[in-house]
């Protein structure tokens, strides 16, 4: 039997088995991170007049009362449901495997300027140093329109976007 | 004395306690809890599941943990008013009866699901009070879910005396929300 204290406080070294409250937090961190991306681009687009989750359910042939039920909160989305949203929005996923280091010295320069709390920071750097492997992932999601996916003219109807970045972690 | 005079009171006593962020961003949202919740979050993780290890229930609680930053960091949430919403991965559901303004916290991955119950003392500020296994909790009716909203109900006239807690439509409760 552990406590928190003693995993974000100690200094843990990289390669070090992660302790399972850090992993479960980054794990967590991760579903949190794609339905973010999903959710940020239904909106978007719902937004400009370009889907309703009825359009939506109708282009992926699932009942609207389906897709309130994805988009109601994060989730451990199959990655057949997040094909089947992101098509249905005329987006595609795109996944890279970066080093969670940098992820997180890159959020602790960003927190210099703001009132994160050293104590936040600390832990931050404990739970990056945490894991096992020292990786963690970029999502980054892609408008298929501008490739032509679906035929010519691509999915939906909407202005071209810049790619939206997700970091997660 | 405003509900912020009583936050600080039970901060003062450590009757509160408030969830600091992992995150090192900005603080949006508040979540102050009591200690009961504080060990969902600092451990020791002794499992309250037989079916689960020690181990697996910290696991769990990782993921407790990453929802109630998700707050906190302002990230969009969602929230049912409906007691009987179907949107099931919402963030928050108010629970029957309505009038009680009492609230669930979802979390149900990785099973087993956990529910925090608590009010909202002001718009963007929750006080969690106690949690349950969901499995725990049996179907709507069931008199835990009586239980849930008497406990909530004794800490908040001890920690608020007789201050209502908030009320209102979604953007009342939480900005930024995602109605469900």
């Amino acid at each position: 039997m552990t406590t928190s204290e003693t995993h974000f406080l100690s200094d843990l070294l990289p390669g070090n088995k992660p302790p399972k409250f850090v992993l479960g937090y980054l794990v967590a961190s991760l579903m949190d991170d794609v339905y973010d991306a999903i959710l940020d681009e239904f909106l978007a687009q719902e937004e400009k007049k370009e889907i309703s989750k009825a359009k939506l359910a109708a282009r992926i042939e699932r009942d609207p009362a389906q897709i309130t039920r994805w988009l109601s909160g994060p989730r451990n989305f199959e990655l057949e449901t997040i094909g089947l949203l992101l098509t249905g929005m005329g987006r595609k996923l795109e996944v890279r495997v970066v080093n969670i280091k940098d992820e997180s010295q890159e959020a602790g320069n960003a927190s210099t300027d703001g009132p994160a709390e050293s104590v936040a920071e600390t832990q931050l750097a404990s739970m990056s140093a945490a894991t096992a492997d020292g990786r963690n992932k970029v999502i980054r999601l892609k408008d298929m329109r501008k490739r032509g996916i679906d035929g010519e003219r691509g999915l939906g109807s909407g202005p071209q976007e810049t790619d939206q970045l997700r970091r997660i972690g | 004395m405003t509900v912020h005079h009583y936050l600080a009171e039970g901060l003062e006593s450590g009757a509160l306690v408030e969830v600091p962020p992992l995150y090192p961003t900005m603080v949006v949202r508040r979540i102050f809890m009591t200690e009961d919740v504080a060990r969902l979050l600092r451990g020791p993780w002794e499992s309250p599941d037989l079916e689960l290890s020690d181990s697996e229930w910290e696991y769990r609680c990782g993921f407790v943990r990453r929802q109630f930053d998700r707050f906190i960091n302002g990230k969009r949430v969602g929230v049912a008013l409906d007691p009987q919403s179907d949107a099931e991965n919402c963030f928050f559901k108010r629970i029957h009866p309505i009038e009680d303004e009492v609230w669930e916290i979802r979390c149900r991955v990785p099973p087993p699901g956990v529910r925090v119950f608590g009010r909202f003392a002001e718009t963007d500020i929750f006080v969690a009070m106690h949690w349950r296994l969901r499995k725990d909790m049996g179907y709507w009716g069931d008199p835990s879910w009586d239980h849930a909203i008497e406990v909530c109900r004794g800490f908040w006239g001890t920690l608020f005396a007789s201050t209502n807690p908030k009320s209102g439509n979604t953007n009342d409760y939480v900005r930024n929300a995602f109605p469900v």
